[in-house]
């Protein structure tokens, strides 16, 4: 089965502890805040990531999501 | 089926967001997504309202055997895109549609925290497709008719619970895997 798409990828901000979120039981298990640098290394080191960005342009994305967060981060 | 398993699908096949449902007939979205999952029952005048905006008999939300998804009209429906991206002015299923390796639209969104976090997730084990993947981003397909933020807010809003009312768009894609 192939997948072609077009993809918009949006960052927004949202405070809040994870037990005030309300996660749909159907298809989110274990919601966790994780440190950007270890979010970037496990998506950069998954074959699945590998294979879904094989033709997108990963590490400029990526940048911008770490400019982002150090944009609205708290010091 | 369920009733709040009705309202979701109606919902989405009507591209309303729980928020623009919840304008509809006086609720907030906090509401709307309690109904979708059982957790309360909107009465019987808001049932009736719902069915109007539907466009369903009422009878078929309130017979428990009926079931949307073993219906033909229960398949998320996208539009087709031509190689460009422009569309083509048809429609498919979701199925049809990663059958028949069609291009189509798709909006995600990271959430990040104050503390340099982002959002993270493990797909439930029993999704068909990466069941445990760490996932950094939520989002989904655009339904026909659909902008991209409006997709992604109302993927927010099912996935996560919250309305979020500012995006910054990162990138726009083109991919095959």
């Amino acid at each position: 089965m192939i997948n072609r798409r077009f993809t918009n990828y949006y960052i927004t901000r949202c405070d809040l502890e994870i037990e005030n979120f309300n996660f749909s039981e159907f298809e989110i298990d274990e919601p966790k805040w994780i440190d950007f640098d270890i979010v970037y290394d496990y998506v950069k080191s998954n074959e699945v990531y590998k294979i879904k960005f094989e033709n997108e342009n990963f590490e400029e994305m990526f940048k911008k999501v770490e400019k982002f967060l150090k944009s609205t981060k708290e010091n | 089926m369920t009733l709040g398993e009705k309202i979701k699908f109606l919902r989405e096949r009507t591209a309303l967001t729980q928020e623009q449902l919840g304008k509809m007939i006086g609720y907030n979205f906090r509401v709307i997504s309690k109904w979708e999952k059982d957790i309360s029952v909107p009465n019987a005048n808001v049932i009736y309202q719902l069915a109007k905006i539907f466009d369903e008999p009422i009878e078929n939300m309130l017979n428990e055997n009926f079931d949307y998804s073993s219906s033909t009209s229960s398949e998320e429906i996208l539009d087709i895109l031509q190689e460009d991206g422009r569309k083509t002015g048809f429609t498919a299923s979701k199925q049809k549609i990663h059958e028949k390796g069609l291009w189509h639209r798709e909006s995600l969104s990271f959430v990040c925290n104050n503390k340099g976090q982002l959002l993270t997730y493990k797909r439930v084990e029993t999704t068909k497709i990466h069941p445990g993947l760490v996932v950094p981003y939520f989002g989904g397909h655009v339904l026909s008719g659909e902008s991209y933020e409006d997709a992604v807010k109302r993927e927010l809003e099912e996935e996560i619970g919250i309305t979020a009312t500012s995006f910054e768009l990162l990138q726009q894609t083109k991919g095959v895997s």
